[in-house]
């Protein structure tokens, strides 16, 4: 019996080229858009590198100082960073930093790189690789040393192949100590990448007035979920600890501890809507419907339209015996198989374009720093993207397919036109 | 083979009722070659249709094959058309989308056979028809007398006790009219099919066992 259906969609889908391709077309379309899509997003919610333990990591990007006329944000104030949570007990580990470019003036023109002033908690967070030497410890950190961590880059742009352990490095009229080189960090790590690292304690006079926010980022490493309660608990306690030293009338908003993902979700929301993750959840998820919805609505519009043109293959095949749930079952068949076929064309569409244009679509995905970034195709999202548009075009199918059911015989093989 | 009994058909559209049958009494015999004729509206169509099942009527009864038809279910009724009951229009009505022998091949879809079994049997019913060489074509690369041989095949290809023919000629000219007439007395002799064929030609009515004639809706003799 299924051998037969599929025999005959074979030739219903030749048969008719034209509304065959608009069916695949979309949603093979809609299915590689969402794959490429999902790239995007998963690059910055699972970046890889030294963030690719981030599943347990909590961030805090952002603060906001607000009164009623008045709401100041920004990165976090380096006094609370220091001061109170860097002290908190409950996470496995705590990394911070603030972040600065660096222009190097040498005989090419200007250079850029990034610096990053951390902590030493900040070599326990992340998992970097490293080439040659260590990171610097907490004693090193509390003593000022001036030491630095570069990575292959900045060691191949002004020493090659020469040891570079113990070597000084200028910057900014500032002489450093070499301690160690790490691999390059991917570019989508937006939490970890630089292309240097020196201890946070080299920076002077920082800006220790509550009322001003800061440019820093905490990070927690959690052990597991329950602990991740434990660090957000532990972060409000010291969120109301601080806000009595604010001004008068004014309230102290921390934005996280949070997850990558849900960070994504949220961006920089303001306090006063912060609602959580589930309603920015749901948003996603209802866009993620909506795309594939289209593809399943593109079906039922074509399908109407061939109600008519097909009026006379049903009444015939109704008068030779086929039965109205037969009918329906081919109608709904036909579509479920267009819409698999179309699902997986997109399927191959993403991966010639992921592994066939790999450069190209990293230069479009992630403008300049592409080639950086590690992409990979999301199949389980595959999976689901297929399921859903397969639901949709038998839901969508229903009413094209109830709809030639219901042709009568009759009113088709009387001789007179429909 | 075909029982009606005071049957009626009753068309109602928003103000007008139109009474397509009236008080229709008719048996048909197993392998008998009838001829319906009459003037255009008289019923005819509709006649045809209810015995085919395609149509119910609005009061009476009918049993085909000694089955009481009045109130099956769908699915039942769709089973007893795809097994005891062949049609052939005037218009052929062709899939155009299928080629020749797929056409052929449809009634067999809704069988429990298989595609091997069922491509035979449809290639020895063009042989019958003499249309073996065209298989792989398309109704739209066919003469409407070839056409018509092509419906004829589809109609008779499972093999059913009965063969429904509404103006089987009508489109053709005389010379493929007469084909297709020769076609019909030997499924009728030979293959011992019950023929009920609707036409306006006397000349070919004359050639079957039986006319009746229809004036109104009602039967008249
Ligand atoms: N669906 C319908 N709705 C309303 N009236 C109808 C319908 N179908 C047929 N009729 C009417 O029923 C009557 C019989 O129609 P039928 O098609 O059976 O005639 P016929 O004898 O086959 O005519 P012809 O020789 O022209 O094919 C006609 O008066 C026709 O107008
Ligand atoms: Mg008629």
């Amino acid at each position: 019996m299924w051998k037969t259906s599929f025999i005959q969609f074979l030739k219903i889908i030749q048969q008719n080229k034209f509304f065959t391709f608009l069916n695949l077309f979309g949603v093979s379309i809609t299915i590689m858009i969402i794959l490429i899509a999902a790239i995007k997003i998963e690059s910055t919610i699972r970046p890889g590198g030294p963030e690719k333990n981030n599943d347990n990591m909590l961030f805090i990007k952002n603060e906001v100082v607000v009164a009623e006329q008045h709401m100041s944000m920004g990165g976090l104030n380096f006094a609370i960073v220091e001061d109170y949570l860097a002290k908190m007990k409950s996470p496995e580990a705590i990394a911070f930093s603030s972040h600065t470019p660096w222009s190097f003036f040498g005989e090419n023109g200007v250079e850029e790189f990034d610096v990053r002033n951390v902590n030493a908690g900040w070599w326990q967070v992340f998992d970097f690789e490293f080439v040659e030497g260590r990171g610097f410890n907490l004693k090193e950190v509390e003593q000022g040393a001036s030491l630095i961590v570069i990575d292959e880059k900045v060691k191949n742009r002004f020493f090659q192949e020469k040891k570079t352990i113990g070597e000084l490095i200028e910057i900014a009229g500032k002489s450093y100590k070499i301690c160690g080189v790490v691999k390059e960090v991917p570019s989508n790590c937006m939490q970890a990448h630089a292309n240097v690292f020196m201890p946070y304690s080299l920076l002077e006079g920082q800006g220790r007035d509550l009322m001003q926010p800061g440019d820093y980022t905490v990070i927690f490493l959690a052990r597991d979920n329950s602990n991740k309660d434990e660090i957000k608990a532990e972060a409000e306690s010291i969120r109301r600890k601080i806000e009595p030293l604010l001004d008068e009338g004014f309230e102290l908003y921390l934005g996280g501890p949070d997850s990558p993902l849900s960070y994504y979700l949220t961006g920089w929301t303001n306090p006063h809507e912060y609602q959580g993750n589930a309603r920015e959840l749901l948003i996603l998820f209802a866009k993620f419907l909506l795309i594939l919805f289209l593809p399943a609505l593109n079906l039922v519009s074509i399908q109407l339209i061939r109600i008519h043109e097909r009026s006379e293959e049903i009444g015939v095949r109704k008068a030779f015996g086929a039965t109205r749930i037969g009918l329906i079952k081919q109608i709904l068949y036909e579509n479920t198989l267009l819409t698999f076929l179309g699902a997986v064309l997109g399927l191959v569409f993403a991966i010639i374009l992921v592994y066939g244009f790999e450069s190209a679509l990293k230069s479009t995905l992630f403008s300049d720093a592409g080639n950086n970034v590690n992409i990979q195709l999301n199949f389980g999202l595959f999976l689901i993207s297929l399921i859903v548009s397969l639901v949709l075009s038998l839901l969508s199918g229903m009413i094209p397919a109830l709809k030639m059911s219901k042709v009568e015989a009759i009113d088709v093989l009387k001789g007179g036109e429909l | 083979m075909i029982q009606l009994k005071s049957v009626q058909k009753i068309y109602r559209t928003r103000n007008i009722e139109t009474i397509a049958l009236e008080q229709v009494d008719l048996e048909i015999k197993k392998s008998e070659f009838v001829s319906v004729m009459g003037p255009s509206g008289c019923g005819k169509s509709t006649l045809l249709n209810i015995m085919g099942l395609l149509d119910k009527p609005t009061e009476g009864e009918i049993s085909i094959a000694d089955t009481q038809i009045l109130g099956q279910k769908d699915k039942k009724l769709a089973h007893f058309r795809n097994e005891k009951i062949g049609f052939i229009f005037q218009r052929f009505h062709l899939i155009n989308s299928l080629n020749i022998i797929d056409n052929v091949e449809l009634p067999l879809l809704y069988r429990n056979i298989s595609s091997s079994q069922r491509r035979k049997i449809a290639q020895e019913t063009l042989e019958k028809v003499g249309l073996s060489h065209r298989m792989k074509h398309f109704p739209s690369e066919l003469s409407g007398g070839q056409c018509q041989r092509v419906a004829i095949a589809r109609a008779i290809s499972g093999n059913p006790d009965i063969l429904l023919a509404d103006e089987p000629t009508g489109n053709l000219d005389s010379q493929m009219g007469h084909e297709i007439m020769e076609i019909l007395h030997q499924l009728n002799t030979e293959g011992k099919m019950t023929i009920v064929m609707v036409t306006h030609d006397e000349h070919l009515a004359k050639q079957t066992n039986r006319i009746i004639r229809f004036f109104d809706g009602r039967q008249v003799n």
